[in-house]
């Protein structure tokens, strides 16, 4: 349980820091221009020091993998899921979806870290852990995959507009200089469809056989930051993670995980 | 009982059939209990217009309060809505901003229209007083919202909500 323990850690910090730089420099310019008035955001969810401190601290979670304390454990997960929490109220931070994946990441972590005194898991811990593991990784689809069922994205409208004429990056450069508007406009509209389609195959990704869950996951994933942007590994990165971890558990074959 | 491999059979089954002691702790149940309460929270968004105006409006930070916007928070919402965004140093009427001709270009994003000037680098939103325009559409229905931006004599940026039509 500790090594599937380390390697949700591990994507969850991998998730966390690949972004943590630019988000830095923008929090940082983001303090030479505050918001000092807002109606709805208290003032100290609009201090930058809270959105760097909140986006640095987690920084502490790599002694998860020098420690093995399962208190100690605990604590880091503590730490990681109020950094999330914060992040996800400050004005600064409140879009990022990498803190909505890491919060529920985090709460697997906090759960998990208390199973962690024992040294060989129950087999019932164990399909729990995965249960949960695959459960979060639907539920965090399952809200993007609802408010797609909406005309503007199975048109392919929303996905026009968000890739095909806004996006700057390589491949939709090279899309708006070689393809008319309705090719784009056709390509549009079929991308969108996939991606409700798999998002809404994977909202039910609790019910199925972990290898099966791991392989959709990762196809899902790759179609994600491949056509539409690597910036999401921000945010799939922790819950790829927790799919890593599930499927590290699932292969377990040692009769040690059986129940006593 | 047999050694039942987690790779066999649906996850949840597993855990419901084999789970042991572990189907009996608090926290497990509480753990499986936050995400069916999300799930359900998120559900009515599909027939109820009253869920869609809260959660149009936790997308343009308009939402009757702090702590009922921040509980949505932990909801996830990746890439919901059709959502834009547009920004005028005219005052122009709300109705008008979304509708062809555009007086003024408009931008689509992904969620909360108004992160295009919360998140990111506010040096170049340009000197205010200016305003700022925010749609989210889901079937059928729209939030139109209207935020003037003032500026203090900080260098800071005060931001007001001053009209919002759901419908």
């Amino acid at each position: 349980m500790l090594i599937a323990w380390r390697i949700v850690l591990a994507g969850w910090l991998l998730a966390w820091f690949i972004n943590t730089p630019a988000n830095l420099i923008l929090f940082w310019r983001g303090g030479d221009f505050p918001i000092t008035a807002h109606p709805l955001i208290p003032e100290l969810y609009r201090a930058p020091w809270l959105a760097q401190m909140s986006l640095t601290l987690p920084i502490l979670g790599a002694a998860g993998f020098g420690f093995a304390h399962p208190r100690l454990l605990g604590g880091i997960a503590v730490l990681l899921g109020l950094c999330s929490l914060l992040l996800l109220g400050h004005i600064f931070s409140y879009n990022d979806a990498t803190y909505t994946t890491a919060f529920w990441t985090s709460l697997w972590l906090i759960w998990g870290a208390s199973r962690l005194s024992s040294t060989v898991a129950s087999a019932g811990t164990v399909h729990h852990a995965i249960a949960l593991g695959q459960g979060i990784i639907g539920l965090c689809f399952f809200g993007g995959f609802i408010g797609k069922l909406t005309p503007e994205y199975w048109s392919g409208e929303a996905f026009f507009h968000l890739y095909m004429v806004q996006k700057d990056s390589p491949p939709f450069i090279w899309i708006r200089e070689h393809c008319s508007p309705q090719t784009m406009r056709y390509w549009a509209t079929w991308f969108a469809r996939v991606m409700v389609v798999s998002e809404g195959l994977l909202t039910t990704l609790i019910l199925w056989p972990t290898r099966f869950a791991a392989i959709g996951t990762a196809c899902v994933f790759a179609l994600m930051i491949l056509l539409a942007t690597p910036q999401l590994l921000s945010v799939l990165g922790s819950l790829g993670g927790l799919m890593a971890a599930c499927v590290f558990l699932s292969e377990r074959r040692s009769p040690a995980t059986e129940d006593r | 009982m047999p050694l039942c491999l987690p790779h066999r059979g649906s996850a949840l089954l597993n855990a419901l059939r084999h789970g042991g002691a572990e189907s009996r702790s608090w926290s497990t149940r509480l753990f499986y209990a936050s995400l069916v309460a999300v799930t359900l929270w998120i559900l009515p968004l599909l027939v109820a217009p009253g869920m869609i105006e809260t959660v149009m409006r936790r997308f343009h930070l308009s939402s009757k309060s702090y702590p009922e916007w921040y509980l949505q928070q932990v909801v996830p919402a990746m890439y919901s809505f059709g959502n834009e965004y547009a920004r005028s140093v005219a005052d122009l009427p709300l109705d008008r901003v979304f509708t062809d001709p555009k007086p003024v270009p408009t931008l689509w994003v992904n969620h909360y229209p108004p992160r295009l000037f919360t998140f990111g680098n506010r040096a170049r939103a340009g000197r205010p007083p200016f305003f700022i325009y925010c749609r989210s559409r889901f079937r059928g229905h729209e939030l139109l919202t209207k935020i003037r931006v003032n500026g203090d004599d900080e260098g800071g940026f005060q931001m007001t909500c001053i009209e919002e039509k759901f419908r």
